[in-house]
């Protein structure tokens, strides 16, 4: 549904947002002069405020509004920037950040602020906080009194009735703007007798007038008891109301001390900033993203009932029939192009998070480290994106945790004092790469092999790289110590599965006293992919092409054991054996030759024993369904051009 | 739970107005797909407030507030209106309709208008 269109932008504006603020700090304590990075500081927590003042969100309003008034401190040159006040501006783009969640996951943003709150106002000097409604704010709106009029007023005086003039704003984006404001003067009529309104009733009724109107009333009721009548009407962005305390003052516009929203101002302020974006950016929508899973659903469906088209098409031989089809197919294809790249996102949205995140460890663990980020440009679907960056992030906190020696040590050992993490992205071949370096002490085989012989697993005959390789297995970490950071023993195997769920792989590689590589492979889309057919007993199997090495024809009494385990030896290289029918409990075919698709998840290979193959096929990925989504073995199921439906293998569970 | 009815003569906006309004802490008593239908499920189910339609067969919103507010004058309605129908929401609100909402529904207004008519 694209119903939630209006909260969806407000969280997704908010999120680039807080992206800004959170860059902004961070130059900011790198360049305490640097007056623009204050400049756009400023403006984002402004905008901030705007929207989530005109969103209702007040706690997020309030605490962005005590954030401007910090930064213009800085602006004035009346406060410098001190590391402290740094602390307390990340702060509080972190409670920011929290409110926006919780917003986000359906909840209000109601959070504890009042510590940060107490913190910004103790920055700022004892002088008072600066005024919001300054001067500069005036109404337009003056009301024009017959005499008539007046005398109605004198008469409603003396008779000890209030005048009131109510001053509403409508929502921008208001519809049907008259029926609304009939149903707010309908409102005041109901309170007490209106003596006028401007824009006129009639001009109101034919939608003669912006979105704010103005209506004096004669009521018995107290100030907030109207205000509160028309608050009570939905769609109602502000409303002020001024007591008039005599016929002349009824001409003029009302002083302001009277009761008045807040961000009223900010927000008109806002608008037109917001305009002036819009100006530029037009060569760019906005599009709910369940609409472009839609249509990728679409298009992956359309896909599949070609594959079907073009089996039948097969069997009929029908030239006319086979040609048109083609066409279909080039179309679909490049149907299907689209449709990916559109979802396609650039990495920097999950990447731009991460300097802060290394900022914030290297204080806390007392180390100097720098981050290095390459590719940020690349490419990955959107569900990739909004996915790896979790994993990511826990990589980069053992890092800083494990990797990266404490300065001393690092002195000690001839490496330069400041550690560096290197988060690189780039293209290759159909995959996505991400590769996260240290320059740190690299993985201890020794402690992994101990620690391996623990919880019971044999290391014997593995190679270097498979051992290191271990720390992904469930309950393995060999920090000793658990910190803050990491270490609890939960993590690489968390990483892992998040990764091997998005169809990717991740592997290690590390060199003692040099550093630690994690390389991440991931696909660059997600939903359709070629796919090797192949048979087990009766079952039919898709296996990701993307995954393959090579498929052997073999007898099975070539299979030999070692360590208990079945290998082939393929050109000199072992190579180790998965009997898929006992892994997948099928029955296989009685026969000896078989067939071995041998299969790289990373650095690792394997043979995957099948009966037969079937052929190579274009197939969509159907998610499995809530019920099934345990099944590690599959990634999912597809329906094959003659309408079976199959499953697809999770082929990094196998390896 | 606020007990709400939904009247409208669209099935799929019966169920999309239940689904914001399920999701968001309130419990929909009733749906009824004509205002004659409406009026006798607000006599016997007496919900917290009402959604309204206001072009249907049988009997239209306009009829079945008047006749709503006959039987409880503090009935709390809410008319569903589209584009273009100022003048009949206007209308309604005369005959006592408390506010209105604008298809197509966008949850947060929907919920706004509620959560306000119930104070």
């Amino acid at each position: 549904m694209d119903m939630s269109q209006y909260l969806d932008m407000f969280l997704e504006e908010s999120a680039e947002n807080l992206q800004y603020l959170n860059d902004g700090i961070l130059s900011l304590e790198k360049n305490p002069d640097e007056k623009e990075t204050i400049n756009s500081i400023f403006r984002a927590a402004h905008t901030l405020k705007g929207m989530a003042g005109s969103m209702g969100f007040t706690d997020i309003a309030e605490l962005t509004h005590k954030m401007e008034n910090v930064l213009d401190k800085f602006r004035k040159d009346e406060l410098s920037v001190t590391s402290d006040v740094v602390s307390i501006l990340f702060k509080c783009v972190d409670a920011l950040e929290n409110m926006i969640n919780s917003i986000q996951e359906g909840n209000d943003d109601k959070f504890e602020t009042k510590e940060i709150i107490e913190m910004l106002e103790n920055i700022q000097s004892s002088k008072a906080a600066i005024n919001i409604n300054t001067a500069d704010e005036k109404n337009e709106i003056e009301y024009d009194l017959n005499d008539y009029d007046k005398e109605i007023i004198k008469q409603a005086k003396d008779k000890n009735y209030k005048i009131y003039r109510v001053d509403t704003t409508l929502y921008k984006d208001c519809v049907l703007k008259s029926a609304r404001a009939f149903l707010v003067y309908k409102t005041l009529e109901e309170a007490g007798e209106l003596i006028k309104a401007v824009p006129s009733i009639e001009d109101l009724e034919q939608e003669k007038f912006d979105r704010s109107f103005s209506i004096m009333l004669i009521t018995e009721k107290k100030i907030e008891e109207i205000r509160n009548l028309i608050m009570g009407i939905s769609e109602i962005e502000k409303v002020e109301v001024f007591e008039i305390k005599n016929e002349a003052e009824a001409e003029a516009a009302p002083a302001k001390e009277a009761i008045a929203d807040t961000s009223s101002l900010e927000n008109g302020k806002n608008e037109k900033e917001e305009d002036k974006t819009n100006k530029k950016s037009h060569q760019s929508i906005r599009v709910d993203i369940e609409r472009l899973d839609k249509f990728m659903n679409l298009v992956g469906e359309l896909v599949m009932h070609r594959t079907r088209l073009e089996q039948i098409s097969i069997d009929l031989k029908k030239t006319e029939l086979h040609e048109t089809l083609e066409q279909v197919g080039r179309i679909t294809l490049d149907l299907q192009d689209l449709v990916m790249k559109v979802r396609m996102l650039p990495i920097e949205r999950v990447f731009n998070r991460f300097p802060r995140t290394v900022r914030d460890l290297s204080k806390e663990l007392n180390k100097d480290i720098e981050l290095i980020i390459e590719g940020e440009d690349t490419e990955l679907d959107r569900t990739v994106i909004d996915e790896i960056g979790e994993p990511i992030m826990h990589l980069i906190r053992n890092a800083a945790d494990h990797g990266i020696e404490p300065v001393e040590e690092r002195i000690k050992n001839g490496k330069s004092p400041k550690g560096t993490i290197k988060l690189m992205a780039y293209q290759e071949g159909n995959k996505a790469v991400i590769r996260l370096e240290d320059d740190g002490k690299g993985l201890d085989i020794e402690k992994i092999k101990n620690k391996a012989k623990k919880i019971g697993i044999e290391t014997d005959g593995m190679s270097a790289a498979d051992i290191k390789n271990l720390i992904f297995m469930q309950g393995f970490s060999t920090s000793d110590k658990i910190t803050d950071v990491s270490g609890r023993g939960v993590g690489m195997d968390v990483v892992k599965t998040k990764i091997s769920s998005l169809g990717g792989t991740v592997d290690v590689i590390s060199e003692a006293g040099k550093g630690t590589a994690f390389v991440i492979r991931l696909p660059l889309t997600l939903s359709i992919i070629q796919a090797l057919l192949v048979k087990v007993g009766q079952e039919t199997f898709a296996i990701s092409l993307g995954f393959i090495e090579k498929v052997i024809n073999m007898n099975i009494d070539d299979i030999k054991k070692t360590n208990k385990k079945d290998v082939i030896v393929y050109r000199d290289n072992i190579i180790p054996i998965v009997r898929l029918s006992d892994k997948l409990n099928v029955e296989d075919e009685n026969s000896k030759q078989k067939y071995v698709v041998i299969v790289k998840v990373g650095e690792k290979t394997a043979g995957l024993l099948v009966d037969s193959l079937l052929g190579q096929q274009e197939i969509v990925i159907k998610p499995m369904g809530r019920m099934l989504q345990n099944l590690k073995e599959y990634v999912g199921a597809t329906i094959l051009g003659d309408g079976l439906v199959t499953l697809i293998l999770n082929v990094a569970a196998f390896v | 739970m606020p007990k709400v009815l939904i009247v409208d003569d669209a099935a799929f906006m019966r169920m999309m107005l239940k689904d914001i309004l399920t999701k968001n802490g309130f419990e929909v008593i009733g749906e009824a797909p004509n205002g004659l239908k409406a009026v006798e499920m607000y006599k016997a189910e007496k919900p917290d407030v009402v959604t309204m339609d206001i072009t249907m067969p049988e009997m239209d919103g306009i009829a079945a507030v008047k006749q709503i507010k006959a039987i409880d004058p503090n009935a709390k309605v809410i008319m569903c209106s589209a584009m273009g129908q100022q003048a009949m929401v206007m209308e309604a609100i005369k005959s006592g309709a408390k506010d209105f909402i604008v298809k197509p529904f966008q949850p947060e207004r929907v919920l706004e208008a509620l959560k306000k008519v119930l104070g």
